[in-house]
């Protein structure tokens, strides 16, 4: 490992420091902490820090790489039949996002390295937009999936123990135009995984798929539209024709596995992007004017109320949405009224700059990590067939 | 920082002296140790919760022990209440043991104290994090401790508080899954990975710091050996504990929806879940045995004061071991019906670890070979160290070589060995390791007499517990057995009178240390004359060990100190070797 | 000698060898003790010997000594590896062996519940906690489980298998003496898991075809009460019911029919013939409170004419 040049060591003893201590030792720079030499070894120190930690991350997202690529492996069938109850152009959209606020994240180190104080703010709360974005989609996904009897553990209508839950049902009276969906027979609590279920029911007139691509102006307009989508006859227009009896009885008790690697894989993934929203915001606070930090604190979770309300309309859930009004409102009042308090001095900058922007590139670091995985996933869940 | 560093004119004389501000008296008060960032008072909070651990599950060792000293049911004369607690209690006893004890043990209490100075270095990398890994690793204890308290206060008062745990500490599926176990799995499982997670932290500081932090002078080649084989414990748990920490996420997950990955009754495979596990615990086990095996290195070359043979040979094997320890899991499967293509693969790879394990036990004997020998506490205990490993590793042929594995796999031959390996040598490693590194916790000596004494007794009532259950083990009695046929009744009485001896030990131990601590003499700079550089700052070190970064000198070059009778410790003559090129041997 | 020598008899480290794999296991596994013993007494003897001579002491002054032998270090790097190497192959070999049954061997199923043993026969007799085989004839066990994961282990005959839930498992051994052996469960599987042992009786071919005969057919010359007791210590309801009113795993039978008892869910059961049969074929569906849902189900594995003899029988305790 590079061995950073400017340890000085003093000439009278080599073995030991000598007592000049307090001397000499005041150069220090503000953001170095005491027990690194020099910035460059605390950058060093960081840098090899997360490296490490990601190397930790992708073990841990490798447990269920495995998981995936043994029951696969196993069992093609079962994945190649229930992977179309995905929806590959959400997926994409998902995709498209996360490499776009990949972009902003690695542009905004290049900001901080260069100085560009406003330049770097954008493009972390871009970043943070990104990350918001991803969110709401995945919220329409799980919804949607949640609402026709596709949800994690013994709400999955494959699950040999499953019970059609009031939200089925519910979900069914919202959606009418579901009833096209061959599984949603059995959403209605008849016998488990029996006999009776065609996937991808014999119409032909899916929805178009081009117009569900388009929409990337944001995640809200593609919500209504997605809804209304039948993802299984969307996979048997694009020429799959495998059904639920084509599968081995065995082989149909075990449909439900999928979905429960789905949720875990893309529910701990989510996590992670909800971390490094914290972390990307943490940045945000730290790349304000010192003056400004007081009104930016608030607006964090103010955003976060937002998306609670968001969740609540998507989910039909009265109770998140107001919650979430208050939050946002709150918070958002709360910030209006510290900024009246008086804008920052527009001389003062904030705590990136060319000498010091490691916590950006380590951040940047880490959100490209969970970039990475997310491109990982993509194609193995919703892709591969 | 200035005034919290002593400032010495001439820190090669002071050094020999007890210094007046060091790490343990600079601040006092309760909060300045529970807000501390420095390594040495994390370590020595790791020390404490550590010995609690070691003693609640050495508590538990002896109730099983006592359990099983007749056929019968021992403590009670209901079966099923007398078979749920031997459950309760071996559980408890191998998770309390392996995940508060025997993982963290070394790296958190030695490592933490002994890694920084023996780099030149203030701190670790990052200090938060290391008190944010002891954190953690005190809450994972509570939920061990709540487990057991609320196992306790169900039984004592027919309530139904989730506690007690009787899973065994491997979590098989799909016994921890069902709901025939009524036991805290969550919660211990919860515990479980929070502690994963300290010891994740406490790996990355590691690995970071040796990177980084190293000081002029000490290129890789002339680390300590105790670094490098920290490094290597780093790396497993850096890459190891995820995959446990991912496993109990799943565990939890199918316990609390059943999402039914492990359980054959929703289709999927509970055998998967044993590769998962033990993709993770066998790698823990050179957690355990890799930094026993670098406190070795240092014990064995400072006591036989010559320079450790085979530099790099050791060293290397270090990595070698904790590389190829993540190849070798299947060999706990060897009987579930995996390919036999898969168990030959597997225990191939495990007769290839066993090689650098015996490389290290060659190279110890030859660093002695005409030495000039002090059989002090510490070198006793490595004495006992090579003995018992030697003996735990020879046993681990039996169980890699198939056909030998089947008939002995989950029998007390496998809880000897185990024991031989984790116990026998990770402890006795321990153990040398908290005497030699004793004087520079805290700047006090202990009774040489007293500690050998204690040694012996340890060393004898491990052998006897331990060795008689080898033969019990290839006479088929199976582990986990709260009750078993009369043929096996001698075998169980002399292990169980073993195990009170060793309890007596390990109390004797600690009194030791405890007189230590309130009459021991002063200790020297350095009692050992050993040369890593933890030795070159006061005992107690003061609060940043360095006023500034040392220069670094083969680790294992004695021959600049000389014994001083009037301060009973070494002194350096302050000559330095000029540095030479690549390796120190 | 006798200590590290293969052989049939009991040894100190073994018991007695009765199977056509176990001598080959008893040969490798006396070849490896040789090797740890050499090597332990090696290290030992060193040792000692090193401490002896190079204690510090008055008078002594060690003489500088290399520190380094690229020479002897490899040498003790390949030697080991040789030796392990040859370890490898030998067990390798006689695990192929214990993995692979010959043609012709005589197969019985085996049924792994908590916390008892199910031998099914080809006849289609099922045993319970006892595995009777012919002499010297190879047997291969096709074993399950119906809950969670056990091992059958018959430590004379040196074998061992998991019975994992959801998959078939294989064994196979071939006796080579007669008599009685102890089987055990290997794998931890709850609170009852020492108890769970069964014999292994080797009989003669001629013996065993004759006891397999007799035993097929349960109820015959029985009256039903007889017959259910017979059941009742057969299949092992005797572990968890007992006859006096103590309290096991499970109830007692003892004055149980046409008893009222509350059950868990908070409803109560008067016990007639049907929740007798329904306990037995659907023990999960109404557990009375206080005892935990720990009995497996018998569906398939009792007969209609066995579960009426059983009732009959639980009925004549009243008498």
């Amino acid at each position: 490992m590079s061995q950073t040049s400017d340890i000085s060591t003093s000439p009278s003893n080599p073995l030991h420091g000598d007592a000049g201590h307090g001397g000499d030792h005041h150069v220090h720079d503000p953001h170095v902490a005491h027990h690194f030499d020099s910035m460059g070894q605390q950058v060093d120190a960081g840098k090899l820090g997360m490296w490490v930690f990601l190397a930790t991350e992708i073990l841990m997202f490798g447990g269920l790489f495995c998981a995936y690529a043994v029951y696969r492996g196993n069992h093609p069938e079962v994945f190649a039949y229930a992977h179309h109850y995905l929806d590959t152009s959400l997926g994409a959209l998902n995709t498209v996002i996360l490499i776009a606020s990949s972009l902003t994240m690695a542009w905004a180190v290049r900001c901080s390295q260069l100085g560009k104080q406003r330049a770097l703010l954008i493009c972390l709360v871009l970043t943070l937009l990104g990350g918001f974005g991803f969110l709401c989609v995945k919220t329409i996904e799980y919804n949607h999936k949640a609402h026709t009897g596709k949800w994690i553990g013994s709400a999955n209508m494959y699950h040999p123990k499953y019970v059609a839950d009031k939200r089925d049902e519910k979900g069914k009276l919202k959606a009418p135009q579901e009833k096209n969906e061959a599984n949603d027979a059995k959403g209605s609590g008849e016998a488990p995984v029996g006999g009776g279920v065609t996937t991808p029911a014999a119409s032909t007139d899916g929805p178009d798929r081009s117009a569900i691509a388009a929409p990337a102006a944001g995640p809200a307009g593609v919500s209504a539209s997605i809804l209304d989508e039948d993802h299984a006859k969307a996979a048997h227009a694009a020429g799959h024709t495998m059904t639920y009896e084509d599968l081995p009885k065995a082989e149909q008790e075990r449909v439900h596995i999928f979905f429960q690697i789905y949720y875990l894989m893309t529910g701990l993934h989510s996590f992670h992007v909800i971390l490094g929203m914290f972390l990307i915001f943490w940045l945000v606070v730290r790349a304000a004017k010192p003056g400004d930090r007081k009104w930016i604190v608030p607006l964090f979770p103010a955003a976060m109320g937002l998306f609670l309300v968001y969740v609540g309309i998507v989910t039909h859930s009265t109770g998140v949405m107001i919650s979430g009004v208050v939050i946002a409102g709150l918070l958002g009042l709360y910030a209006l009224w510290r900024v009246r308090g008086g804008a920052g001095e527009s001389d003062q900058a904030g705590d990136f700059g060319p000498t010091y922007f490691a916590p950006v590139d380590i951040v940047g670091l880490y959100w490209h990590l969970v970039d990475l995985i997310w491109i990982f996933l993509f194609p193995l869940l919703y892709l591969i067939h | 920082m200035t005034t919290l560093t002593t400032p010495q004119p001439d820190l090669l004389r002071a050094a020999h002296y007890p210094s007046t501000g060091n790490y343990l008296t600079h601040r006092k008060g309760p909060l300045s140790w529970l807000i501390t960032l420095d390594h040495k008072r994390i370590g020595i909070m790791y020390m404490i919760g550590v010995c609690f651990a070691l003693f609640l599950g050495g508590l538990f060792a002896l109730l099983l022990r006592t359990e099983l000293i007749n056929p019968t049911p021992t403590f009670m004369s209901d079966a099923n209440a007398s078979f749920n607690f031997y459950n309760h209690m071996f559980t408890l006893h191998g998770a309390v043991m392996v995940f508060m004890f025997i993982i963290p043990a070394v790296p958190a209490i030695l490592g933490n104290f002994a890694l920084p100075i023996m780099l030149g270095a203030k701190d670790v990398a990052f200090p938060r994090l290391n008190l944010l890994s002891f954190y953690l690793y005190a809450l994972g204890g509570l939920f061990f401790v709540w487990v057991l308290l609320a196992g306790v206060l169900n039984a004592a008062f027919d309530w139904s508080l989730a506690g007690g745990l009787d899973t065994g500490w491997t979590f098989y599926t799909p016994f921890s899954t069902g709901e025939s176990t009524k036991s805290a799995v969550i919660p211990a499982t919860m515990g479980a990975f929070i502690l994963g997670f300290s010891s994740i932290l406490t790996g990355v500081n590691f690995v970071v710091s040796i990177h980084t932090l190293r000081p002029k002078g000490m290129t890789w080649f002339r680390m300590p050996l105790f670094l490098w084989a920290l490094y290597g414990t780093s790396i497993i748990q850096i890459l190891a504990t995820p995959v446990l920490g991912i496993t109990l996420l799943l565990l939890i997950a199918e316990r609390s929806l059943g999402v039914g990955i492990f359980d054959p009754a929703l289709g999927g495979d509970p055998v998967l879940y044993q590769h998962f596990f033990w993709f993770y615990s066998h790698p823990a086990v050179y957690i355990m045995i890799l930094p026993a095996m670098g406190i070795m290195s240092e014990l064995i070359s400072v006591f036989s004061r010559k320079h450790i043979f085979g530099y790099k040979f050791i060293a290397n094997s270090s990595i070698a071991i904790a590389l190829l320890g993540f190849l070798v899991w299947g060999h706990h499967m060897f009987v579930s019906g995996q390919s036999s293509l898969a168990s030959a693969a597997f225990s191939l790879l495990t007769f290839a670890v066993a090689i650098p394990s015996a490389i290290k036990v060659f190279n110890w004997l030859a660093t002695m070979y005409k030495g000039n020998i002090q059989l002090k506490t510490p070198m006793i205990y490595a004495m006992f160290f090579v003995l018992l490993f030697t003996v735990g590793g020879l046993t681990g042929l039996f169980l890699g070589a198939l056909a030998v594995n089947v008939p002995v796999h989950d029998t007390y031959f496998v809880v000897a060995h185990f024991h031989y390996v984790m116990v026998g040598s990770m402890m006795m490693a321990f153990l040398g390791g908290m005497y030699y590194w004793w004087p520079k916790m805290f700047g006090r000596m202990y009774s040489e007499k007293w500690s050998i004494i204690s040694s012996i007794v340890v060393f004898i009532g491990f052998n006897m517990t331990f060795f008689i259950q080898f033969i019990a083990g290839t006479q088929g009695m199976p582990r986990r057995y709260a009750s078993y046929p009369d043929n096996y009744t001698t075998y169980h009485q002399v292990s169980t009178v073993g195990a009170y001896v060793l309890g007596v030990g390990m109390f004797m131990v600690l009194g030791n240390w405890i007189h230590s601590l309130r009459k021991g003499r002063r200790a020297p700079a350095n009692p050992w004359g050993a040369n890593t550089l933890e030795w070159h700052c006061s005992s107690p070190p003061p609060l940043e060990n360095f006023a500034r970064t040392p220069v670094a000198d083969d680790p294992y070059n004695f021959k600049h100190w000389h014994w001083d009778e009037t301060i009973g410790g070494y002194i350096h003559d302050g000559k330095i070797d000029p540095p030479r090129k690549g390796s120190g041997h | 000698m006798t200590l590290l020598v293969a052989q049939s008899e009991p040894s100190l480290w073994m018991p007695s060898a009765s199977s056509t794999v176990a001598g080959e296991v008893d040969s490798l596994f006396y070849f490896i003790l040789w090797i740890c013993v050499v090597m332990f007494l090696l290290i030992l003897a060193l040792m000692i010997l090193f401490i002896a001579k190079y204690r510090q002491r008055p008078g002594y002054t060690p003489v500088r000594s290399p520190s380094h032998s690229t020479a002897l270090e490899l040498t003790w790097t390949v030697i080991p590896t040789i030796v392990v190497m040859v370890i490898f192959y030998a067990g390798f070999k006689g695990y192929l062996n214990m993995a692979t049954p010959p043609p012709n061997a005589y197969e019985i199923q085996v049924y792994a519940t908590k916390w008892s043993w199910e031998f099914t026969y080809p006849t289609g007799y099922p045993s319970t906690n006892e595995l009777r085989v012919p002499l010297n004839r190879p047997v291969r066990l096709v074993m399950q489980s119906g809950d969670v994961i056990h091992s059958l282990y018959i430590p004379a005959f040196r074998v061992k298998k998991d019975c994992v839930p959801g998959r078939f498992n294989h064994m196979w051994f071939q006796a080579t003496e007669l008599g009685e052996f102890d089987l055990y469960c290997a794998e931890y599987c709850g609170q009852n898991h020492s108890t769970m042992l069964a014999k292994v009786i080797v009989q003669e071919p001629t013996v065993f075809s004759k006891w397999l005969e007799d035993a097929g057919d349960v109820l015959k010359g029985k009256t039903p009460v007889e017959a259910g007791k017979y059941l009742y210590n057969a299949r092992k309801c005797s572990d968890c019911h007992s006859l006096d009113g103590r309290k096991l795993a499970g109830p007692s039978f003892k004055g149980l029919f046409g008893s009222s008892h509350p059950l868990r869910d908070g409803t109560s059961v008067t016990v007639d013939e049907n929740y007798i049969r329904d306990s037995i074929l659907y023990p999960a569906k109404q557990v009375v409170a206080g005892y935990d849902n720990v009995m497996p189900s018998f569906q398939g594995r009792l007969k209609d004419d066995e579960i009426a003899a059983i009732i009959a029988f639980i009925k004549s305790l009243n008498e």
